[in-house]
């Protein structure tokens, strides 16, 4: 393992300490290609990482086709958790997926601060050091019936 | 909205203003801000719901174990108009009895104030306006009933030999655990599904969610193990967690294929669409590294980003991100 593999493994890791719920996260090529995971052996990482970039991919194209500009994150909720894919620049992608009871705006907040940092150790760029956001309370959001990754926060 | 600070790290201290309070004068959502932090919903002095990432709600606890299924769940959050509506869905169905929810609901409740009082506290804020309860108890529940159990159950994990954080710790199976779960009939019930579910990556908090069983519940038991010898922590943050690395196409682990994965999902296989070929991007196994021109496009976006956040207004400035 090389050291920027080890740099993105401990990055998926210091996510899923920093948001309670989150259990399987992963770092793919734009196009889903796996990267890198952190995931539980019961997840098929790479259909995963090629299923996340395709629902990031709808997104884009709707937010594209509805004139609401660059796509920055798409999440989903499901009734036993939840699926936030996050874009790194154009090559690369973060998805992360929670339980039942992950505050998703708070795992956007991080999970986007985490797709800025793996921008950086995929591009050799410095990373920056990890800034903790503020703690907001949020209650979980209500489980419902959708099965598919939908699109919410194209921009 | 008012501002209640709360000193110290835990602690239930903030519970004390529901019991000071005269009744019938609290409605509204008193919010937790903290980790894993959570909402406490009140109703005329009572409370309805006491939600929290922390711990399973009642929701979980339905359909994690099995009591109810999706379909009717679902049915049943779109029939029932609000809180009340959900629960009186939920017994005009004849899936759960009027007495059962109470009590479901008294024990979801308790265990989120178990995971608010637990964790770190950072402040409460009590909005007076909202009870954004997603399913309320029929009846309602006793704040200082509440108070009472929660405090005595916190005291009570204090008091078990190895302190066990329900949120931080990460526990594994140890040799002579595994040497037991392959004996015949060796370790049945709760204590058997709880250990099988101990693999370092889950903490007493993930694995309540994943059984629909109270967070207290398995916070015990996995303290019992650890004391056992059957558990032990795994390696902090940051290092491999025993037994389960992190998985990537270059090393791709040796592991069977998910049980209850549909038949006929697409599977992808890094190369095998031979758009590597086509592409001027390195194939993904190996060291994977973007082309040089995507590199200087995701600079210059970055840069102009940075310079947007530099604007002399500040409004976007975020610091410690302007690194790339």
């Amino acid at each position: 393992m090389t050291t920027t593999d080890a740099q993105l493994i401990a990055e998926l890791r210091d996510l899923r300490d920093r948001v309670v719920g989150v259990t399987d996260v992963l770092v793919a090529s734009a196009d889903g290609l796996l990267i890198t995971a952190e995931t539980d052996r019961a997840v098929d990482a790479e259909a995963l990482a090629a299923l996340t970039a395709a629902a990031l991919g709808v997104a884009r194209r709707t937010g594209a086709l509805a004139g609401r500009g660059l796509l920055d994150h798409a999440s989903a909720r499901f009734t036993g958790g939840c699926l936030t894919a996050h874009a790194i620049g154009e090559t690369a992608l973060i998805g992360v997926l929670g339980d039942a009871g992950t505050d998703l705006g708070r795992l956007n907040t991080e999970a986007r601060a985490s797709a800025e940092r793996i921008g950086g150790l995929l591009t050799g760029a410095p990373a920056a050091p990890v800034v903790p956001a503020p703690v907001v309370p949020a209650p979980p959001a209500h489980p419902t019936t959708t099965h598919a990754p939908a699109p919410e926060g194209a921009r | 909205m008012s501002e209640i600070a709360v000193p110290g790290r835990a602690g239930l201290g903030f519970a004390r203003i529901l019991t000071g309070t005269p009744r019938e004068l609290i409605s509204g959502t008193l919010l937790v801000a903290g980790d894993p932090g959570g909402a406490i919903h009140l109703r005329n002095g009572a409370i309805a719901e006491v939600a929290s990432p922390g711990a399973p709600g009642v929701d979980t606890l339905l359909l994690r174990s099995g009591r109810i299924g999706e379909a009717d769940w679902a049915a049943a959050l779109r029939r029932g108009a609000d809180a009340e509506g959900v629960g009186a869905e939920l017994v005009s169905r004849d899936l759960v009895g009027v007495a059962e929810l109470q009590l479901l609901c008294e024990m979801a409740a308790l265990d989120g104030a178990l995971a608010v009082g637990l964790g770190r506290i950072d402040g409460v804020t009590l909005d007076p306006e909202v009870c954004a309860a997603r399913l309320a108890a029929p009846h309602g529940i006793e704040p200082e009933w509440l108070l009472q159990e929660a405090e005595r159950r916190i005291r009570a994990l204090g008091s078990r030999g190895p302190a066990l954080s329900p949120f931080r710790d990460r526990p594994v199976r140890t040799a002579a655990a595994t040497a037991l779960l392959e004996g015949a009939g060796a370790v049945t019930g709760e204590r058997r599904e709880i250990l099988l579910r101990t693999d370092g990556r889950r903490s007493a908090r993930d694995i309540a969610f994943l059984l629909g069983r109270s967070l207290y519940a398995v916070t015990v038991e996995l303290s019992r193990l650890l004391a056992e010898g059957l558990l032990e922590r795994a390696a902090a943050a940051g290092a491999e967690p025993a037994g389960n690395e992190g998985t990537s196409p270059e090393a791709p682990p040796d592991r069977p294929a998910p049980p209850d994965r549909p038949a006929g999902l697409p599977h992808r296989r890094p190369g095998a669409s031979g758009i590597t070929d086509v592409l001027p991007v390195p194939p993904v196994a190996g060291h994977w590294r973007p082309s040089a021109a995507l590199i200087a496009r995701y600079r210059a976006r970055h840069e102009a980003r940075v310079g947007t956040h530099d604007a002399p207004d500040g409004t976007h400035g975020t610091p410690g991100t302007g690194g790339l």
